[in-house]
């Protein structure tokens, strides 16, 4: 199944993208997603995902424009739109 | 609502709001609440500067503001209540200033300090709300902790680059700053790139998002994170939630209890 990716912009920076559309398998979750990419992007999103597919303090996961409570259990669906944004903080 | 002029406002106060005072849901009601309100601004650069300019425009009764440090010349791109004759002297003194230029009625509390885990609860105590524009995850994490542990709603507000967010914190009833980071960041660098035009939008916006709190109209971005893209104009309002196991907010809520065995 096929899921788009949003990137903040902080996060841009690493994945060198600003949207990308990812295949992954069925009924993989959030956190696999995340692991995924991780991989896909050569480690570039190290400072945002843990190995195991945790986001690090300060990335915030959307799923179609919802915080879930857990990563390893949302369940993702074709078309679904994930965003990785980062919480920022200036002005 | 009622024709009659609350008490508190003055015929001259009726001629510098009249047209906010023509927003149907706002009116005198809306008006005096505002002249009865304080808020703290945490950092007046090109956010906080912003937030305070239209707070002090609209009529907030009393502003409490703090932020340490003298007027440097790369401010001056972005921090509108800092001018050039200022440099070298401290910003708290030109953003009292200019914003007394402004609005001689609304009282003012200038803190010529950032705020911390010493300051930040006996700042809170002087406010019946807080905006936070600090620029560092320390101070917003201490500016957070003393806002909920007072029940004081929070205004969060933030930008880098072209990007920007927004969302109000109301202690019980949405997530807090620490539901969404515990701990600073690790990737946070303090050094941000930034136009004057992106901190002052959502330093507006987040002015919006107070006076609609005090007053009492309006749909305030609660549990709702709003980010805004500028570079492609991209608006998005997006769902947060609060981390049960929050050690501030957590508190606050009550708690589930286990079924019986
Ligand atoms: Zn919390």
């Amino acid at each position: 199944m096929q899921i788009e990716i949003e990137y903040g912009t902080q996060v841009r920076v690493a994945s060198g993208v600003t949207r990308e559309k990812i295949e992954t398998p069925e009924g993989s979750t959030a956190a696999e997603l995340l692991a995924r990419l991780l991989t896909a992007h050569d480690g570039a999103l190290a400072p945002w995902i843990t190995a195991d597919g945790q986001p690090r303090p300060g990335l915030l996961v959307f799923i179609n424009d919802q915080s879930p409570a857990s990563l390893q259990n949302a369940l993702l669906r074709h078309g679904d739109h994930v965003a990785l944004m980062t919480l920022v903080s200036g002005g | 609502m009622a024709n009659q002029v609350p008490k508190t406002i003055t015929p001259e106060e009726l001629d510098i709001y009249q047209w906010q005072l023509w927003v149907s849901d706002f009116g005198l009601a809306g008006q005096e609440k505002l002249r009865q309100s304080s808020v703290l601004v945490s950092r007046l650069g090109g956010l906080g500067g912003l937030v305070a300019y239209q707070l002090a425009a609209a009529g907030v009764g009393k502003l409490v503001l703090a932020h340490a440090g003298n007027v440097k010349p790369s401010d001056l791109n972005r921090q509108l209540l800092m001018t050039h004759d200022w440099i070298g002297k401290p910003r708290i003194e030109s953003a009292q200033r200019r914003l007394s230029e402004l609005n001689p009625r609304v009282e003012i509390v200038a803190v010529n300090a950032n705020v911390h885990d010493d300051n930040a609860a006996e700042l809170v105590s002087q406010v019946d709300l807080v905006v936070d524009c600090a620029p560092l995850f320390e101070e917003r994490l201490a500016m957070n902790r003393a806002a909920v542990n007072a029940r004081k709603p929070v205004v969060e507000c933030a930008m880098y680059d072209l990007e920007a967010s927004l969302t109000s914190v109301v202690p019980g009833q949405t997530p807090c700053l620490a539901c969404l980071t515990p701990t600073p960041p690790t990737a946070w660098r303090r050094e941000f790139p930034v136009f004057g035009a992106v901190s002052g939008t959502v330093g507006c916006m987040a002015a919006m998002e107070v006076i609609k709190i005090l007053a009492g109209f309006g749909e305030p971005l609660l549990g709702t994170l709003l980010t805004m893209d500028l570079r492609s104009m991209q608006f998005r309002r997006r769902g947060i939630s609060r981390r049960e196991d929050c050690e501030v907010c957590g508190p606050l809520w009550p708690s589930v209890q286990a079924p019986d065995a």
